[in-house]
C-alpha cells in the first residue's frame, strides 16, 4: 500500500488587485498533481520558485484545502480526516520562523511533545533522543533567539520527530542553511530514511536530491512534469553533454543565438555573485564550443568545461520540455 | 488524545507562553510600567479632588487598566503574531482541536497581565502609603483565577475573530479606553450614560474588578466571581465555534502563512 | 529650491510608505477614535475625582492628543526606516540635512493638529465643553505651536530610536508619560518636586496651561509667555534631535551600527 497518494490534486488562489477597481483573479498553483510514496521511500519534489511544490505539501499537511482531486496518507484523506492525517505526521518546513525565540530548545520540544500527545511517561526519554538524532544535545537550555540557521533546521526536524511519525514532510529544509549546515540536514535525513521513515522532501537543490532520494518527481507552472529515479531521470540526458562557461555580460539575445545552435537542445543562465554560468546542453558527439564561443559577441568569458550531464541537467531539460509545450 | 493527557497539556502550555511572553519587553511595559502610570495619574487626580480615601480603589482600578491591555494585545493578536512568527500552521497540524491550543495562549495572556495589578498595588503601598488590607483573602484567591479564566475566554473570541481583519492591531488600539470606562475601573458606571450599563455586564472586566475590589476593601465578592465563570462558559462555547470557522476558512483562503 | 522640495516631498514619500496613510481602516480607529475616548475617559474621571469641570480635561487632552501624530508618528518614522533599513540608503545622499530630517516632521505636525480639531468637535457634542468662538484664532495658534514643539521633541525620541532595540517602547511610554507629566490632567504643581521639574522641560506643558487660558477667555497677550516658552523648548529639542542624528550618522559610517539591529 502507498503511504502518500495525491490524486490529481488541485489548488487555485484568489487574488485581488486594485484600490479603486478591485478585479480579483485566480492564480492556479497546483494544476492536477498525482503521485504515490511508497512505505520507506524517500521522495523528492523538485522544482523552481512558485512551481507549486509547497501548496501540495500543504494540501497533504491537512494546512490547506484542495480545490479539486484528494490527497491521502496513510489511506486517511487530507480534506476530511484531518486529526488521523495529522497524528501520524510530521511536518517540517526551512527558513528560520517556526519556532518560539524567546523559550529555550527544551520548552520548544515539550511544548509540542504535549501537543502530540507523546506520554508523559517517556516525554523526557524521547525528547532526549531527537535531541541526540539531530545533534543538539546539551544545547537544549539555549535560547533559540541565539542559535544559528543551521541549529534551528535542526531543531526543527527534531520538533518534527517528536511524535515518532511514520510519515515526514521537509518543505526546503535545507534552505539559507550554510553548507557544512546542510551537508549535516542531509546526513540526518538519510539515516531518518534508513531507519524505514516515509518521507516526502521539497528541494531545489539538484545534487541534495540526486544524494538522497529514492524518486523524484520534477513540478514546474503546477504540474508534475516527470518522476523516477534519478537514474532514470538522467538516462533521459545520458546521449548529451554539457558545455559549462563562466561568464560576464552575456545577453539575453546571445542566449537565443544559442539556442539555434543545430543540436543544442537546452540553454541556461545563472546570475550569480561572481559572474554568470552558462550551460550548453547538446548532442554528445558535436564539438560546439568554438561556435558557442563566436555567438557570444561581446561577453567576457572565463573558465570553459565540457561534463557529462547529472541530475541538474535532467531537470534542465524537463522544465524546458514542459513549460515550452 | 487521551483525555487524561488534556488538562497537562493546557497547563503546560499555559506556563510555556506565560514564560514567553514575559521575556517579551513590549509586553512587560504594557503589564508594569504603563498601569503604574496610569495609577499615578489617578491617585494624583483623587488626591487634589475631594477622594483621598480612593487610593486603593485607584490602584485597584488601575492595576485593571493594564490586565485588560494586556489581554487586548496578547489574545487579540496572538494568532497575528503566531502567523508573524511562523508557527501557527504548526500549531495547526498538531492533532489536538486548535481550541486547546489557542485556550492557553489567551489564559497565559491574561495572566500576564495579572501583574499590572501586582505592580500597581506594590506601587500604591510603596509610594503612596495605600493600605493593602484584604477583607475576604480566601475569596481574593478565587477571584484572581475567575478573573484571568474570564477574561482568558473574551480573548479567545477576540483572537479568533481579530484575526479575520486585516488591521486587528487598529482594533486593538481602539479598545482600551471604550472597555476601561464601561467595565468601570476607576470610573462607577453609574455616572455613565444609561445604555453602558447593559455592555458593562457582558464584560468579564467589569465582575473580575467587582471580585478583587470586593475582596480587598469588603463586599460580596462571590456574585461577581460566580458571573466572571458564567462569562467565561459563554464565551468558551462562542470562542469554538469561531475558531472552528477561522480554522475552516484559513484552510480555504490559504491564509495561515504570512503569503 | 531643492532643499524645499526633499523638505516636503520626501517628508510625504517617508509617511506614505511606512505609515500607510490611506488605510482608513487604521488611521480612524487610532488616530481619531481612541484619542476622543482618550477625553471621554479622564473627563469621567474628573467628574467622578472631582477635581475639575469637563473643559478642564478636554482643553488638556485635546492639545495632549497632537502627542499621538507627534511623537508616534517621528519615533515611528525614523526607527521604521533603521528597521527597513531606509536609513543608510536615505544619508549616503548628499542632500541637506536639515530639510531631510526636519522634513520629515510636516505631516506628523498636520497630523497632530486634525487629531486634536477632530477630538474637540466630538468633545462639544458628547460633553460639556464650551469655548467662545472668539478665542479660536489664539486657540489655533497655542495648538500650531504645541504641535511643532512636539514634533521636535519626536525627532529627538527618534532619533534615540534608531539606537535602541525597540521603537513601540519608547513611543508608547513617552506617551503615557506625558498624560501625566505634562498637565492634562494632573496639574504640575500637584506633583512632587522632582517630577515637576522634568514636566516644565517638556514640550505640551506650557502649551497646554497656554490653551486652558485662551479657552478661560484670555487674550493672546496674556499667554504670549508661555506660547514662547512652549516653541523655545521646541527648539532646543530641534537643535538635540538634529545634533543626535548627525553624530548617529557620523558613528553609522565609522562604524555600521544603523545596519545592524
Amino acid at each position: 500500500m502507498s503511504v502518500i497518494e495525491a490524486d490529481g490534486l488541485r489548488r487555485s488562489y484568489r487574488t485581488s488587485t486594485g484600490v479603486l477597481r478591485r478585479r480579483t483573479h485566480e492564480i492556479e498553483a497546483v494544476r492536477g498533481v498525482s503521485f504515490t510514496i511508497d512505505k520507506g521511500e524517500l521522495f523528492g519534489l523538485l522544482g523552481p520558485n512558485g512551481a507549486g511544490k509547497t501548496t501540495t505539501i500543504k494540501m497533504l499537511t491537512t494546512l490547506l484545502l484542495p480545490t479539486a482531486g484528494t490527497g491521502r496518507v496513510l489511506g486517511y484523506d487530507v480534506a476530511t480526516e484531518t486529526a488521523r492525517v495529522r497524528a501520524s505526521i510530521g511536518y517540517v518546513f526551512g527558513g528560520d520562523r517556526g519556532l518560539y525565540e524567546r523559550l529555550n530548545a527544551l520548552d520548544n520540544l515539550r511544548y509540542f511533545a504535549d501537543l502530540y500527545a507523546v506520554e508523559p511517561r517517556i516525554q523526557r526519554k524521547r525528547i532526549a533522543e531527537v535531541l541526540d538524532i539531530v545533534g543538539l544535545s546539551g544545547r537544549e537550555r539555549e535560547r533559540v533567539e541565539g542559535y544559528s540557521r543551521g541549529m534551528r533546521q535542526r531543531l526543527h526536524i527534531a520538533r518534527g520527530l517528536l511524535h515518532d511519525p511514520p510519515v515526514i514532510f521537509l518543505d526546503e529544509p535545507t534552505i539559507g542553511v550554510d553548507p557544512v549546515g546542510s551537508r549535516e540536514l542531509r546526513t540526518t535525513i538519510a539515516a531518518l530514511s534508513a531507519a524505514g521513515k516515509t518521507i516526502l522532501l521539497t528541494t531545489h537543490y539538484m545534487f541534495e536530491a540526486d544524494a538522497l532520494c529514492d524518486r523524484v518527481g520534477i513540478i514546474a507552472k503546477g504540474q508534475l512534469l516527470a518522476q523516477g529515479s534519478p537514474a532514470e531521470l538522467k538516462a533521459r540526458v545520458a546521449d548529451r553533454t554539457v558545455v559549462e562557461i563562466e561568464a560576464h555580460a552575456v545577453t539575453a539575445d546571445a542566449v537565443e543565438k544559442l539556442r539555434r545552435i543545430p543540436g543544442v537542445v537546452a540553454v541556461t543562465l545563472d546570475e550569480r555573485d561572481d559572474g554568470q554560468l552558462l550551460r550548453v546542453q547538446s548532442a554528445s558527439g558535436l564539438e560546439l564550443t568554438q561556435t558557442i564561443l563566436a555567438r557570444l559577441g561581446d561577453a567576457r568569458v572565463g573558465r570553459i568545461a565540457t561534463r557529462e550531464p547529472t541530475l541538474e541537467d535532467a531537470y534542465v531539460d524537463v522544465v524546458t520540455q514542459g513549460t515550452r509545450s | 488524545m487521551s483525555r487524561a493527557a488534556v488538562p497537562r497539556m493546557l497547563l503546560r502550555g499555559w506556563a510555556i507562553q506565560v514564560k514567553d511572553s514575559s521575556s517579551f519587553g513590549f509586553f512587560i511595559m504594557s503589564s508594569l510600567i504603563e498601569p503604574v502610570i496610569f495609577a499615578a495619574i489617578a491617585a494624583y487626580m483623587f488626591r487634589a479632588g475631594n477622594r483621598p480615601d480612593a487610593l486603593l480603589y485607584a490602584a485597584i482600578g488601575a492595576g485593571m487598566l493594564g490586565v485588560w491591555i494586556v489581554t487586548l494585545i496578547g489574545s487579540g493578536q496572538a494568532l497575528t503574531f503566531l502567523r508573524h512568527a511562523g508557527i501557527l500552521e504548526l500549531l495547526i497540524v498538531a492533532p489536538v482541536p486548535f481550541v486547546l491550543v489557542l485556550a492557553p495562549i489567551t489564559l497565559a495572556a491574561a495572566t500576564v497581565g495579572m501583574y499590572s495589578l501586582a505592580a500597581t498595588l506594590v506601587w500604591g503601598w510603596l509610594l503612596f502609603d495605600v493600605p493593602l488590607g484584604v477583607e475576604h483573602p480566601w475569596l481574593l484567591l478565587a477571584s484572581v483565577p475567575a478573573t484571568v479564566i474570564g477574561l482568558g475566554m473574551l480573548g479567545m473570541l477576540m483572537a479568533s475573530v481579530f484575526v479575520l481583519f486585516r488591521h486587528a492591531n487598529a482594533l486593538t488600539n481602539m479598545l482600551g479606553y471604550p472597555v476601561w470606562l464601561a467595565s468601570g475601573f476607576l470610573v462607577p458606571v453609574s455616572l455613565l450614560p444609561d445604555w453602558v450599563r447593559p455592555v458593562s455586564w457582558l464584560l468579564p472586566t467589569t465582575w473580575g474588578a467587582e471580585a478583587i475590589r470586593t475582596s480587598m476593601i469588603g463586599g460580596h465578592p462571590l456574585p461577581a466571581i460566580g458571573a466572571c465563570l458564567g462569562l467565561a462558559i459563554g464565551y468558551f462555547a462562542l470562542a469554538a465555534l469561531t475558531v472552528r470557522h477561522f480554522e475552516r476558512l484559513a484552510r480555504q483562503r490559504a491564509s495561515l502563512a504570512l503569503a | 529650491m531643492n532643499s524645499a522640495r526633499v523638505f516636503f516631498r520626501g517628508g510625504l514619500l517617508a509617511y506614505k510608505a511606512l505609515f500607510n496613510f490611506k488605510q482608513t481602516a487604521v488611521y480612524i480607529p487610532t488616530m481619531l477614535i481612541s484619542p476622543a475616548f482618550q477625553i471621554l475617559f479622564f473627563a469621567y474621571l474628573g467628574r467622578y475625582s472631582g477635581l475639575a469641570d469637563d473643559n478642564f480635561f478636554v482643553v488638556g487632552n485635546a492639545i495632549q492628543a497632537t502627542a499621538i501624530g507627534c511623537i508616534y508618528g517621528m519615533v515611528l518614522l525614523l526607527g521604521n526606516e533603521r528597521q527597513f533599513d531606509t536609513f543608510s540608503a536615505v544619508i549616503a545622499t548628499s542632500t541637506r540635512r536639515g530639510a531631510l530630517y526636519f522634513g520629515r516632521a510636516v505631516l506628523p505636525i498636520a497630523n497632530g493638529i486634525v487629531v486634536t480639531t477632530f477630538v474637540l468637535c466630538t468633545s462639544v457634542l458628547l460633553l460639556d465643553f464650551r469655548m467662545p468662538a472668539t478665542a479660536l484664532p489664539a486657540f489655533g495658534i497655542v495648538v500650531l505651536v504645541s504641535a511643532v514643539s512636539c514634533a521636535m521633541f519626536g525627532l529627538t525620541l527618534g532619533a534615540l530610536a534608531l539606537r535602541l532595540k525597540d521603537i513601540w517602547i519608547i513611543s508608547n511610554l513617552s506617551y503615557t508619560l506625558m498624560l501625566l507629566l505634562c498637565g492634562a490632567n494632573v496639574r504640575p504643581a500637584v506633583l512632587p518636586g522632582w517630577l515637576h521639574a522634568i514636566s516644565s522641560c517638556l514640550p505640551l506643558t506650557h502649551g497646554i496651561e497656554a490653551a486652558r487660558k485662551v479657552a478661560d477667555g484670555a487674550a493672546l497677550s496674556q499667554v504670549a509667555g508661555l506660547i514662547g516658552i512652549e516653541a523655545l523648548i521646541g527648539g532646543v529639542y530641534a537643535l538635540l534631535g538634529y545634533a543626535l542624528l548627525r553624530l548617529f550618522e557620523a558613528g553609522d559610517r565609522r562604524g555600521a551600527t544603523l545596519i545592524t539591529v
